[in-house]
C-alpha cells in the first residue's frame, strides 16, 4: 500500500489542508521528508493517517477546532494496482467513505494492511526517538538473545525482555520453593495460626462426652451428701426445741397457780379503763365553764343600758347625705361667678375691635360677615401663586434676550475659524502611514540588544577557542579556521582505539606467555640437572659416550690382545655394564629425563617464536602510531606513542572543544549579522520617510532619522489641531441655535400663565361682601381678620351660658338645707349656709356610730345565753355516765372506780402470759395438748440430750465441708459444659480458613499460569528465531554494514548453550557482542534489525508506508547521513515518510538520496 | 395426639398454648427444610473482604434463625427437617449447642420438630453428643410413624434415619404403608434418580413416590429446590443457604398447609442471607475501559434487582469481542477492584471473581494477520504447547507446587489423570494468552 495524498479536511488545527506525496517513481526510492516547524502539525498528520486507516479514535484529542461530528480526513491510497480515494468521518458505523461519499466496507483495507491492527501498525511501521531509545535498551536487556531481538525488531516492541522478566518476578513473589516471604508461604503461616486459635477455643465432640460423664458423677455424689446432711440437721433441731421448751414449762406451771387465787373480782368492760380518765376531766371542765359564763352575761347587760340614741336625725340620714354634692357646687359658684362676668365683658370688647378693623363697626350680626371655607381656600391659593407667575414671566423675558446675544457671538467665532488657512490633507495621510510603520519597526531594539550581547559572545568564543589555539596555524582564529581544522571522526577514533587496544592486549598476552615459557624452560633445566645428580650418568648421551669408550677399548684390545688392552677393555666393559645396570635400574628417571629434554627443546623454540611475534606486534604498533601521526596534527602527537589511550582521550577532548568553539562562533557570527541587518533596516526607513515628507511639502529631509521623525510628527500634529478647532466652532453654533428656540418657547408659556391668573382671581372675588376690593394684598388682610372673628364670637356665647348655670345651682342648695333644718326644728342662718351644712353632717355621723355600738352588744348577750343552755345539757349527760360506773363497783366517786379497774387489768395480763407460754411450748414440741407436752418434758433425760448435741455439732461440721466441696466439683463440670456455648467463633475461623485455602488455590493457579507462560514464550521466541534467522540475518547484516559504513562487515549468530547470541563482525576481523557495542552502535544495530523486519514483512506481502518521526534529534551529521541512506534503502521496498523540524535534514536527504521529495507543512 | 407402637412422639404439652383452646383445630401447618449444613463454611474468595466475612460468614446460622423465626411468626404446628443438619466432618460442639438452642426456641413456643438423619449426620461425630429438647422427634434407623389427631384432621408423619453414611439401596420399601383415613407425610433423605454434584444416596424414583399412597413427601439431600406435584406432593426444598457459586441462586424453605379437606398447598419462603450468582456481561459494545466498567455495573445492578436475598455475591463472566480483551486479561486485578467498588456503590453487592472469556475483535475480512505477536501466539499454541518436553516440564511444575500446598488447596489440578491433563492444557492456553496480553498492551502503552 502507498499513501499518495493525505487530506486533512477537518482535523485538529487543519481545515482543507492537503499533503500530496505524488505518484511512485519506478526504480527510484520512495522517500518523503515532511518538514514543518514545531507545532506545525506533523504528529497531527501521523495521527490523521492512522485515523484514515483505522477510524477516528473514540476519544480523539483532535476535536479542538472541528467538533467530533464535523471531523474528516481523507486521502488517496494506492493498492492492488489501483488508486483509491477514501474519506473517514467520525461515526460508529459506515465511517469509511469513497470519493463520492458512499460508505465502503472496512474490509477493503484489510488485505493491504495485512490484517495488522492499529497498535501493531504503530509499533511495526513507525519509529520515533522514544522507540529508538527503547530499541537500544532492548538490545542490552535481551543480552543479545537472537530470538528476542529478531522478534522485537519485527514487532517494533522494545519491552519483550522486560515483560518476560516481570512475569518471572511476579511468579516468584507468589511462590518459590523454600522461600518464606512469598504470598503462598505467608498464607500457609496464617493457616497454622488460625488452626492454633481454633484448637484453643473449640470443644470437640469427644471432649464433650468426658465432660458429661464427670458432671453426672459429681451430681450423684453431691446429692447423697446433701441427703445425709439434711437428716442430721433435723435431729439437731429437735434437740434444740426440747432445750428451749424446758424453762417455758416451769414458768407456765408457776403462773397457773397464781391465777387460781384471783377469781372474785368482777370483769368490767374492756373500754372502761380507757374512758375513765376522760370522764374525770369532763366533770371538772363543765363546772368551771358554767361559773365563768354567768359573770359575762351580767357585764354585757350593763353596757347595753348605758347607750342613748338620736332617732329623728337618723330618720333624715338619706337626705342629709345627698346634701354634700350640692354643697360642693355651691362653694365653687361662690368663688367663680365674679370672674366669669368680667371675662364676658372682655370678649364683647374684642368683637367690637374686629368689626372696626373690617370696616363694619356697629354691625348687629357679626356672624353674617363670615365667608364659606371654599371661597376662602380659592382666594388663598390664587394669592400664593401670584408671585410665582410674575417671576417666571420676568425670567423668561430676560433669558430670551441673552440667548439672542449668544447666537450672534457664536456665529462670529465660527466665521473666524473658517477664514483660517487649510493645508493639503492627502499628503499628510501618506506621512502618517509612514510614521506608523517606522514606529512599529524593531530594528533599533534589535540593534541595541545585539550590540549589548556582542562582547559577551566574543568573550565566549575566545574562551572556547583557547584549547584549539595550539592546533591553529596562525592567529586568525575564526570560524573558517576552526572548521578547516580536520579531525578524524568518532568512528575512525573508535577503530584506532580498538586496534590499539587489540595490539596492546596482544603484546601483553605475548609477554605473559613468554614469561611462562621461560619459566617452563628453566624448570626443565633444573629438573634435568637434579635427575642427573641423583641417578648418575644415565642419560642417553652419557651412555652412548661410555658405550663408545667400551667399543674403542674392544677395538684396541682386539687388535692388540695384550694384558693392558684387556684390562682397559675390562674397565670400559665394567663402566658400560655399570651404566647399563644403572640405566636399567632408573628406567623411569630415564624416561623423565628424555621427556624433560624434549620439553626444554620445545620451550626454547617457543620462546624464539614469541620473540618474533612480539617484534611483529611492536611493528604493528609502530605502523599504527605512524598512521596516527600522519592523520593527526603534530601538536596532538606529542609523546603519544607511549600512551595511546591518552591520545584518544585528547583527540576526543579536542573534538569536543572544536564543536564548542564552532557553536560559539556561530552565535557570534549571527549576532554580528543581526547588527548589520538592523542598521540596514534603519536606513530603508529613513529613505521612505524622506520621500513622504517631500510629498507633503515639508523641509528638513536631509537631517538624521531622529530629526526627520520629529519634523514630520510636528507637521502631522499641527494639521490635526486645526481640524479639531473648526469642528468645535461648528458644534458651538448649532448649540446656540437650539438654545434660542428653547428660550422663545419658555417666554410664551410664561405670558399665558399670567393672563390666566387674573381671570381666575376676579371670578373668586365676585361672590363676597368685599367684591369691590381688587388688590390682592387687601383681600389677603380681610381674610386674615375674618379668621379672628369666628373664635371670638364662640367664646362670648360659652361664657354667657356658664354664668347662668352657676346661679341656678346656688339657689337649689340653699332651699334644700333650709327645708332640712325646719324638719328638725331649727332655722337657717343665711350667712352661715356652708358651715351649717357641714355641722349637720357631723351630727348625723355621731348618731349612726351610737346605733351600731348598741346593736353589737345585744348580739353578744344572745350568744352568752345560748352557751349557758348547752353547758347545762352536757352536765346532765355526764352525770348519767358517772352513775353507771359507780354503781357497777358499788362506790361513790370516779377515783374509787379507778382503783377497782387497775386490779382487773392485772389479772388479765397474767392470763395472757400463760396463753403465750402454752403456745411457745406447743410450737417447740410436737404434742397434742399442753398437758401432754408438760408431761413429755417431765420424762425427758436432759443429760443424754446434751451429750447427743455435742456429738452432732462435730459431725455436722465435717459433713457440711464435704458437701461444699462436692458442690464445687459439680459446678465446675457444669460450668465447663456451659462454657462450650453456641457462639460462632469457631465457625468464623473455619470460614477464614476456607477462604485462605481458596486464596492459596487461586495464587497457585496464577503462579502456574505465569510460569507456564514464561516457559512457552521463551521457547516460542526460539522457534521464531529459527524460522526467521536466515532471511532476517542476511538483511540485517547487510544493513548494519551499510549503516556503520563498513566498520562492521556484518552480523552473525553465536551459539551459547540453548540460546544464540548476536555478534557484530568488525572490519578488523574481530567480533563484538551486541551488549558490548557503544550506545551509538546499538542504535545502528537496532535500526538495521528494524529494516530487516520491514523487509521481512515486505518480502511476503505488499509493503505499507513506514513513518519515522524526527529520530535523528541527537545524531551528528555523519550518522544522520547513514540513517537517511538506510531509509533510502527501505524506500526501495516501500514508501518511507520522515517527519522532521530540522531544515538541514531536508538538504542532507537531497544529497544522500537525490530522489527524496520534500513536503513542507506551513505552520 | 396419641402414639402408636414404637414411635416416641415429641412432647407437645405446650402445643398451641398461645391460641384459644376452645377454637376448633383447623388446618395443620408445617415448615419443611433440609440440608441446613449448619456452620459449614462458605467457599468464596469474596470473603477475603473482612466486612463481607463479618456480614455473611455465619449465614448458615442466620438462615436457621430465619427458619425458626418463620415458624414462630407463622405459628406453625411443626418444623420438618429432612436430614443433613451439618457437614459430616464437623466436630465443634458449639455448632451442636447452637442447634439445640434454636430447637429450644421452637420447643418453648410449642412447635414440634420432626427430623431424620442424612448421610452427613450419620458421619458426624457430634450427632451422638447432641442433646435436643423433648419437642424434637429424631426418627431412628427403623421406619416409624407419629400420629397426630386434630379433631376432624388426623395426620401421620413417617420417617426413617440412616445410621451409616452410605445408602446404596432405596429406602421407600422400608417405610410403613400409609395409614388409612389419615394424611400421610413421609420424610426421606434421597438423591432421587441421581443429581449432578451429589453422591447416590437412597435412590428412588418420582414415579414410585407418586404411587406410594402418601400425601406429601418431605425430601432432602439435593441442594437445588424442586417440586413435583401429582398424586402426591413431592418437594425437595433445597438448602436454606447456598455456600458457593455451585449452589447459586436464591434459597428457601417450604411452608406447607394441610387443609381440613386434606388438600395440600405449598408456599416457598426465602431464607438465604447471601445469594451466589453468575452474572454474564457482554462487552461487545464497550469500546473503552470506562464503558466496560459501566457495562459491568449495569449488569450487576440488574442481577442485584433480581436477587431476593440480603446480599448478592456475584461472579462475573465477561464475554464478547472487544478491543479491550488483552487489557482486561492483563489488568484483571484492576478491573476486579473497579467492579468491587461499583458493586459497593450499589449496596449489599459483592464481586467474588471475574472469569474472562472475552476475545479480541476479528480482523475485518478474516485476513490472517501479519502481526508478529499473532505469529508468536500461534507458535506458542500450535508448536511449543504440543512439544512433549514442554508439557512434561509443566506437569512436573504443577506436581511440585501441589505437593507443597495444604490438602484442602490441591483441588485445582483435577481429581484424576484426565482432569490433570485438561488442567495442563488450560495452563498452556491461558499462560500463552497472558504473555501475549502483556506484550500487546505493554507495547501499545509505550507508543
Amino acid at each position: 500500500m502507498r499513501l499518495a495524498r493525505l487530506d486533512l479536511t477537518r482535523y485538529g488545527k487543519f481545515t482543507d489542508y492537503v499533503i500530496d506525496f505524488g505518484e511512485a517513481q519506478p526504480g527510484s526510492p520512495d522517500l518523503h521528508i515532511v518538514y514543518g516547524l514545531n507545532e506545525a502539525g506533523k504528529s497531527t498528520s501521523l495521527s490523521a493517517y492512522l485515523d484514515l486507516l483505522y477510524g477516528i479514535e473514540e476519544r480523539s484529542r483532535y476535536n479542538f477546532l472541528h467538533a467530533y461530528n464535523a471531523m474528516q480526513v481523507g486521502g488517496a491510497l494506492e493498492f492492488n494496482g489501483e488508486m483509491h480515494e477514501l474519506k473517514r468521518v467520525k461515526q460508529r458505523t459506515n465511517s469509511l467513505l469513497d470519493g463520492r461519499g458512499q460508505p465502503v466496507a472496512e474490509a477493503i483495507l484489510s488485505v493491504p494492511l495485512a490484517g495488522i491492527s492499529r497498535d501493531a501498525y504503530r509499533t511495526m511501521f513507525s519509529l520515533d526517538d522514544v522507540t529508538l531509545e527503547e530499541g537500544g535498551n532492548a538490545i542490552l536487556q535481551s543480552k543479545g538473545d537472537l530470538g528476542e531481538l529478531l522478534f522485537s525488531a519485527s514487532a517494533g516492541l522494545g519491552g519483550v525482555s522486560a515483560t518476560l522478566s516481570a512475569i518471572s518476578d511476579e511468579a516468584d513473589s507468589l511462590y518459590k520453593k523454600r522461600a518464606r516471604s512469598t504470598r503462598i508461604a505467608e498464607l500457609k503461616q496464617k493457616l497454622a495460626e488460625l488452626k492454633a486459635r481454633r484448637d484453643e477455643i473449640d470443644t470437640l465432640a469427644s471432649a464433650h462426652a468426658a465432660i458429661i460423664a464427670t458432671l453426672a458423677q459429681a451430681t450423684t455424689a453431691y446429692d447423697e451428701a446433701t441427703t445425709e446432711l439434711g437428716a442430721m440437721r433435723a435431729r439437731r433441731e429437735a434437740i434444740a426445741r426440747l432445750l428451749r421448751a424446758r424453762p417455758l414449762a416451769a414458768e407456765y406451771q408457776r403462773l397457773t397457780q397464781e391465777l387460781a387465787a384471783r377469781t372474785a373480782l368482777p370483769r368490767p368492760p374492756a373500754d372502761w379503763a380507757r374512758t375513765l380518765p376522760s370522764l374525770m376531766q369532763e366533770e371538772t371542765r363543765l363546772s368551771t365553764q358554767l361559773a365563768g359564763n354567768r359573770t359575762d352575761i351580767a357585764r354585757v347587760q350593763d353596757e347595753i343600758d348605758s347607750i342613748q340614741l338620736d332617732d329623728r336625725l337618723l330618720s333624715l340620714s338619706d337626705r342629709i347625705g345627698q346634701l354634700s354634692k350640692g354643697q360642693a357646687r355651691f362653694g365653687s359658684a361662690e368663688e367663680d361667678l365674679p370672674k366669669r362676668r368680667t371675662a364676658l365683658v372682655e370678649r364683647q370688647a374684642t368683637i367690637a375691635v374686629i368689626l372696626t378693623r373690617l370696616g363694619q363697626a356697629g354691625c348687629e350680626q357679626p356672624e353674617t360677615l363670615l365667608l364659606p371655607a371654599v371661597t376662602v381656600g380659592a382666594l388663598r391659593d390664587l394669592i400664593e401663586t401670584r408671585s410665582g407667575v410674575e417671576a417666571t414671566l420676568q425670567t423668561a423675558t430676560r433669558e430670551l434676550a441673552a440667548a439672542k446675544a449668544a447666537l450672534e457671538a457664536a456665529d462670529a467665532d465660527r466665521q473666524a475659524v473658517v477664514d483660517g488657512a487649510q493645508p493639503d490633507a492627502i499628503d499628510m495621510s501618506r506621512l502618517t502611514t509612514c510614521l506608523t510603520v517606522i514606529r512599529r519597526g524593531d530594528h533599533a531594539t534589535r540593534l541595541r540588544l545585539a550590540e549589548r550581547g556582542l562582547p559577551d559572545l566574543q568573550r565566549r568564543f575566545d574562551e572556547a577557542v583557547q584549547p584549539l589555539l595550539p592546533l591553529l596555524d596562525d592567529a586568525a582564529a575564526d570560524g573558517e579556521a576552526i572548521r578547516a581544522l580536520s579531525l578524524p571522526d568518532t568512528r575512525q577514533i573508535e577503530a584506532w582505539r580498538s586496534a590499539a587496544a587489540s595490539i596492546d592486549k596482544r603484546i601483553a598476552d605475548l609477554a605473559e606467555r613468554q614469561r611462562d615459557l621461560i619459566t617452563q624452560q628453566r624448570q626443565a633445566e633444573a629438573r634435568i640437572a637434579a635427575l642427573r645428580a641423583s641417578s648418575g650418568p644415565i642419560d642417553d648421551s652419557e651412555a652412548a659416550r661410555i658405550r663408545a669408550v667400551r667399543d674403542a677399548a674392544w677395538s684396541e684390545h682386539a687388535g692388540r690382545l695384550d694384558k693392558a688392552s684387556a684390562e682397559a677393555f675390562a674397565t670400559a666393559m665394567q663402566a658400560d655394564d655399570l651404566t647399563t645396570m644403572a640405566r636399567l635400574a632408573a628406567m623411569r628417571d630415564l624416561a623423565d629425563l628424555r621427556a624433560l629434554t624434549q620439553e626444554h627443546a620445545i620451550a626454547t623454540a617457543a620462546i624464539a617464536r614469541h620473540d618474533e611475534l612480539l617484534d611483529e606486534a611492536a611493528a604493528e604498533r609502530e605502523t599504527l602510531v605512524s598512521e596516527l601521526a600522519s592523520a593527526l596534527p603534530a601538536a596532538l602527537m606529542q609523546d603519544a606513542a607511549s600512551a595511546l589511550p591518552r591520545l584518544f582521550s585528547r583527540i576526543e577532548g579536542v573534538a569536543r572543544a572544536r564543536a564548542d568553539a564552532l557553536s560559539a562562533w556561530d552565535r557570534l557570527d549571527a549576532s554580528i549579522r543581526d547588527i548589520a541587518e538592523a542598521k540596514a533596516d534603519a536606513e530603508l526607513d529613513r529613505q521612505e520617510l524622506a520621500a513622504a515628507m517631500e510629498a507633503a511639502g515639508l523641509d528638513g529631509v536631509d537631517g538624521s532619522l531622529g530629526e526627520m521623525l520629529e519634523a514630520a510628527e510636528a507637521a502631522v500634529a499641527g494639521q490635526t489641531k486645526r481640524a479639531a478647532a473648526r469642528e468645535a466652532a461648528d458644534k458651538a453654533l448649532a448649540d446656540r441655535k437650539r438654545a434660542l428656540a428653547e428660550r422663545q418657547r419658555e417666554f410664551e408659556q410664561a405670558q399665558a400663565a399670567s393672563v390666566d391668573w387674573h381671570n381666575r382671581f376676579t371670578a373668586a372675588l365676585s361672590g363676597t361682601w368685599f367684591a369691590d376690593v381688587t388688590s390682592a394684598g387687601a383681600v389677603r388682610e380681610v381674610l386674615e381678620t375674618l379668621v379672628e372673628l369666628g373664635p371670638a364670637l364662640n367664646e362670648r356665647d360659652e361664657l354667657a351660658r356658664r354664668i347662668a348655670t352657676m346661679e341656678r345651682d346656688r339657689e337649689d342648695f340653699t332651699a334644700e338645707l333650709s327645708g332640712l333644718l325646719i324638719e328638725i326644728g331649727e332655722t337657717l342662718d343665711p350667712e352661715a349656709t356652708a358651715r351649717t351644712a357641714t355641722h349637720l353632717a357631723a351630727r348625723l355621723e355621731n348618731a349612726r356610730r351610737d346605733f351600731a355600738a348598741r346593736a353589737a352588744k345585744e348580739a353578744e348577750l344572745g350568744r352568752l345565753l345560748e352557751t349557758e343552755r348547752a353547758l347545762r345539757q352536757a352536765m346532765a349527760v355526764h352525770e348519767a355516765g358517772k352513775a353507771e360506773l359507780t354503781s357497777f363497783f358499788g362506790v361513790e366517786t370516779l377515783a374509787d372506780v379507778a382503783v377497782a379497774l387497775e386490779a382487773a387489768a392485772d389479772r388479765a395480763r397474767l392470763e395472757a402470759r400463760i396463753a403465750t407460754l402454752s403456745d411457745q411450748i406447743l410450737g417447740e414440741l410436737p404434742a397434742a395438748s399442753i398437758d401432754l407436752a408438760i408431761a413429755e418434758l417431765g420424762s425427758t433425760d436432759f443429760d443424754e440430750i446434751a451429750r447427743e448435741e455435742a456429738e452432732l455439732i462435730t459431725r455436722l461440721e465435717d459433713l457440711d465441708q464435704r458437701t461444699r466441696q462436692l458442690f464445687a466439683d459439680k459446678t465446675r463440670a457444669s460450668d465447663r459444659l456451659e462454657a462450650i456455648g453456641g457462639g460462632n467463633e469457631v465457625a468464623r475461623i473455619e470460614v477464614e480458613r476456607r477462604t485462605i485455602f481458596l486464596e492459596i488455590e487461586d495464587l497457585a493457579n496464577s503462579y502456574l499460569r505465569l510460569k507456564s507462560g514464561a516457559l512457552i514464550a521463551g521457547e516460542a521466541l526460539r522457534a521464531y528465531r529459527d524460522k526467521h534467522r536466515s532471511s532476517m540475518m542476511r538483511r540485517a547484516s547487510e544493513a548494519f554494514r551499510l549503516i556503520t559504513r563498513g566498520d562492521y562487515v556484518g552480523l552473525a549468530a553465536q551459539p551459547d548453550k540453548d540460546r544464540e547470541t548476536l555478534i557484530g563482525l568488525t572490519r578488523q576481523g574481530g567480533s563484538k557482542l551486541a551488549s558490548e557495542m557503544s550506545k551509538g552502535t546499538q542504535f545502528q544495530l537496532y535500526l538495521a534489525l528494524r529494516l530487516a523486519g520491514y523487509e521481512e514483512f515486505a518480502a511476503s506481502r505488499p509493503s505499507v508506508p513506514f513513518i519515522a518521526d524526527d529520530i535523528m534529534e541527537t545524531f551528528d551529521e555523519p550518522r544522520s547521513e547513514e540513517v537517511l541512506r538506510l531509509f533510502g534503502e527501505m524506500a526501495k521496498i516501500g514508501q518511507v515518510i520522515y517527519l522532521t523540524h530540522h531544515r538541514h535534514l531536508c538538504d542532507l536527504a537531497r544529497r544522500i538520496v537525490p530522489a527524496a521529495r520534500i513536503h513542507e507543512i506551513a505552520g | 395426639m396419641n402414639e402408636t407402637a414404637g414411635a416416641a412422639a415429641p412432647d407437645q404439652r405446650h402445643a398451641r398454648n398461645d391460641k384459644n383452646q376452645n377454637e376448633p383445630l383447623m388446618a395443620f401447618r408445617f415448615v419443611h427444610t433440609a440440608d441446613i449444613h449448619l456452620d459449614s463454611p462458605l467457599r468464596s474468595l469474596s470473603l477475603r473482604n473482612r466486612d463481607l466475612a463479618e456480614l455473611i460468614g455465619d449465614s448458615t446460622r442466620q438462615a436457621l434463625v430465619a427458619i425458626v423465626d418463620l415458624c414462630l411468626s407463622e405459628q406453625v404446628d411443626a418444623l420438618v427437617i429432612a436430614g443433613d443438619l451439618y457437614d459430616g466432618d464437623q466436630t465443634s460442639m458449639k455448632t451442636a449447642r447452637f442447634l439445640a438452642a434454636q430447637m429450644q426456641r421452637l420447643g418453648q413456643a410449642g412447635i414440634a420438630v420432626y427430623t431424620i438423619r442424612g448421610n452427613h449426620d450419620a458421619l458426624s461425630r457430634i450427632t451422638q453428643e447432641l442433646i435436643l429438647p423433648p419437642t424434637v422427634k429424631v426418627y431412628s434407623g427403623r421406619a416409624e410413624a407419629v400420629e397426630i389427631d386434630r379433631g376432624s384432621l388426623s395426620i401421620a408423619i413417617h420417617g426413617q434415619s440412616f445410621a451409616r453414611p452410605q445408602a446404596p439401596e432405596g429406602l421407600l420399601p422400608k417405610y410403613r404403608p400409609p395409614l388409612p383415613d389419615r394424611v400421610n407425610i413421609g420424610i426421606m433423605h434421597t438423591s432421587l434418580d441421581g443429581a449432578p454434584g451429589h453422591d447416590v444416596y437412597a435412590p428412588c424414583s418420582l414415579a414410585d413416590l407418586h404411587a406410594s399412597g402418601f400425601d406429601y413427601w418431605a425430601l432432602g439431600h439435593i441442594h437445588q429446590r424442586s417440586q413435583h406435584d401429582g398424586r402426591t406432593t413431592v418437594v425437595m426444598p433445597g438448602m436454606p443457604q447456598g455456600r458457593d457459586i455451585n449452589e447459586a441462586g436464591p434459597k428457601s424453605v417450604s411452608l406447607v398447609t394441610v387443609h381440613d379437606d386434606r388438600r395440600i398447598s405449598v408456599e416457598e419462603r426465602p431464607t438465604s442471607i447471601a445469594e451466589f450468582g453468575r452474572v454474564a456481561v457482554d462487552l461487545s459494545e464497550a469500546p473503552s475501559w470506562f464503558d466496560a466498567v459501566e457495562t459491568i455495573e449495569k449488569a450487576v445492578a440488574g442481577a442485584r434487582a433480581r436477587s431476593g436475598s440480603d446480599h448478592l455475591v456475584a461472579r462475573l463472566m465477561l464475554t464478547g469481542r472487544t478491543p479491550l480483551s488483552w487489557r482486561i486479561r492483563r489488568d484483571h486485578d484492576l478491573l476486579l477492584a473497579e467492579a468491587e467498588q461499583r458493586a459497593e456503590g450499589l449496596g449489599r453487592t459483592w464481586i467474588e471473581k471475574i472469569d474472562i472469556a472475552t476475545e479480541p475483535p476479528l480482523e475485518a475480512g478474516g485476513q490472517a494477520s501479519a502481526d508478529p505477536l499473532i505469529e508468536l501466539d500461534a507458535l506458542m499454541r500450535d508448536d511449543v504447547a504440543n512439544r512433549h518436553g514442554t508439557r512434561e516440564e509443566i506437569r512436573q511444575m504443577v506436581k511440585d507446587l501441589r505437593d507443597e500446598l495444604p490438602p484442602e488447596s490441591r483441588g485445582f489440578s483435577g481429581a484424576d489423570e484426565a482432569e490433570f491433563e485438561a488442567y495442563v492444557d488450560r495452563l498452556l492456553a491461558e499462560g500463552s494468552s497472558d504473555v501475549i496480553a502483556r506484550l500487546k498492551t505493554d507495547g501499545a502503552e509505550a507508543n
